[in-house]
């Protein structure tokens, strides 16, 4: 009895000791295994990005991490509101938001529903802040057009109209590029936002605004916009479709220095 | 003693994190990578509103605090979900590191060896360099732009998101396990 005992604790050590060893053993296989990985990791991102010969990163919608990029142009410049540029609310606030978006984005959609109408009715409607929407279409050629159908309905005086729509008819839709955002859909929001299908049509068929819309980009580009939706307040970038909290706090905080 | 895995890895982990200290010292990492990767694209307007003499100090909280909230609304569920495994199980690495740390160093004074500082390094990559390296790898890959490579990915960088959760479960797992066998191991069992 007294040497069945002793053998079983014998075994119960000689099994945590092997337990020990193969521990060990499988430390160094997995310090080798977790250097190699990161190591691969880091180096593979390096060299991808330095051999795209751009300090900039592609574009793409916020959702996660994405710092800005690196601004080559002056912002002051680029930022000055200018003749393409159709302002929402009175010329006269003290607060200017220019909002670079693309119509597929689902972040920009986001701010659409969750952020403006909030904003459009304390801030917009009481003169407090003027809005700007710019284009950054970057998610493929349904932006592109929808970009420049727009730029269209601004000749007609009808730009905001016409852009909720678009962005409701987007959102209602829920899918990047599965081809909702075609020349139908264009001219039949255009006629129920008010304006002359016609003229409308006519404009975007001569794709008179494309060029522009590649214009805006790059303008955008320049200054360090990589993603969407990227707000400027009062010339102070905020990326990303921040909760509308955060919207007022900047805002807000704009308006003590008036 | 108990030896399979899992109650290894229960015991480990219960032995730190019955201790205070490293409770606090887990949560407030776990704190911190939270908010660094959801403040991470306004890094610029934080810095100016915090450097700003004209600015209340009311701004200066708030504004960040309510960044804090875009969580909600400017991550994807996949990337929320990652976003906050990756802080938690940080979080949990850290502590787990340092309670070994400094299990090791007492154990080596107690035993009146010298330990340089090599040693002590060696001993933090070799437990915590899983851990770190994820950590490293899902911050920094957008900070020097390989934006444009994952956008061809199918998670469209989802991925790496996953794969340093992976490799934090992981890393909990191991130093746990490497906490639980000190309890067990003995000199003498060692030949």
């Amino acid at each position: 009895m007294h040497n069945e005992h002793h053998q079983s604790h014998e075994s119960e050590q000689a099994r945590e000791h092997e337990e020990i060893v193969k521990f060990e053993s499988g430390n160094s296989y997995f310090l080798s295994a977790s250097i190699l990985t990161a190591g691969i990791l880091i180096a593979g991102s390096v060299l991808y990005s330095t051999s795209k010969g751009t300090s900039n990163p592609a574009p793409q919608p916020t959702g996660g991490n994405n710092p800005p990029a690196v601004a080559s142009a002056d912002l002051s410049k680029v930022l000055a509101v200018g003749n393409r540029d159709i302002i929402l609310g009175d010329q006269k606030a003290p607060v200017t938001l220019i909002e670079y978006g693309d119509y597929q984005c689902p972040f920009c959609g986001k701010m659409f529903t969750q952020v403006e109408p909030q904003l459009r009715e304390e801030y917009i409607k009481t003169g407090k802040v003027k809005m700007v929407y710019r284009n950054f279409q970057f998610l493929g050629a349904e932006s592109t057009n929808a970009g420049a159908s727009a730029e269209c309905a601004k000749d007609q005086g009808k730009f905001w109209v016409y852009h909720d729509e678009l962005y409701k008819a987007e959102i209602a839709d829920g899918k990047e590029n599965s081809g909702n955002l075609n020349r139908a859909l264009f001219v039949n929001l255009a006629e129920k936002a008010g304006l002359d299908a016609n003229v409308f049509a006519s404009c975007y068929d001569n794709n008179k605004y494309v060029a522009q819309i590649e214009k805006d980009k790059n303008d955008a580009s320049a200054i360090g916009v990589n993603a969407t939706p990227t707000n400027y307040i009062n010339g102070q970038m905020v990326q990303g479709a921040q909760p509308y909290a955060a919207f007022k706090s900047v805002i807000d905080l704009e308006l003590t220095k008036k | 003693m108990p030896t399979n895995n899992a109650r290894l890895i229960t015991l480990g982990l219960k032995q730190v994190f019955v201790i205070p200290w490293y409770v606090a010292l887990a949560l407030a990492v776990c704190a911190a990578t939270f908010a660094l990767a959801v403040w991470l694209p306004n890094l610029n307007l934080i810095s100016h509103v915090l450097t700003d003499s004209s600015a209340p100090l009311f701004f200066k909280l708030q504004i960040p605090l309510t960044l804090l909230g875009s969580i909600d609304t400017n991550f994807t569920l996949l990337s929320a979900s990652y976003t906050i495994l990756i802080s938690v199980f940080f979080g949990m690495n850290v502590a787990l590191v340092a309670y070994d740390i400094i299990r090791r160093i007492s154990a080596v004074k107690d035993a009146g060896i010298a330990l340089g500082a090599s040693g002590v390094l060696s001993g933090i990559l070799g437990i915590g360099c899983a851990a770190c390296g994820s950590v490293v790898i899902t911050e920094l890959l957008s900070l020097i732009g390989v934006s444009g490579a994952l956008m061809f990915l199918p998670l469209r960088g989802g991925e790496f998101g996953i794969v340093g959760v992976v490799l934090l479960a992981a890393s909990i797992a191991f130093v746990s396990k490497k906490i639980a066998l000190s309890l067990v191991c003995a000199p003498k069992l060692i030949k």
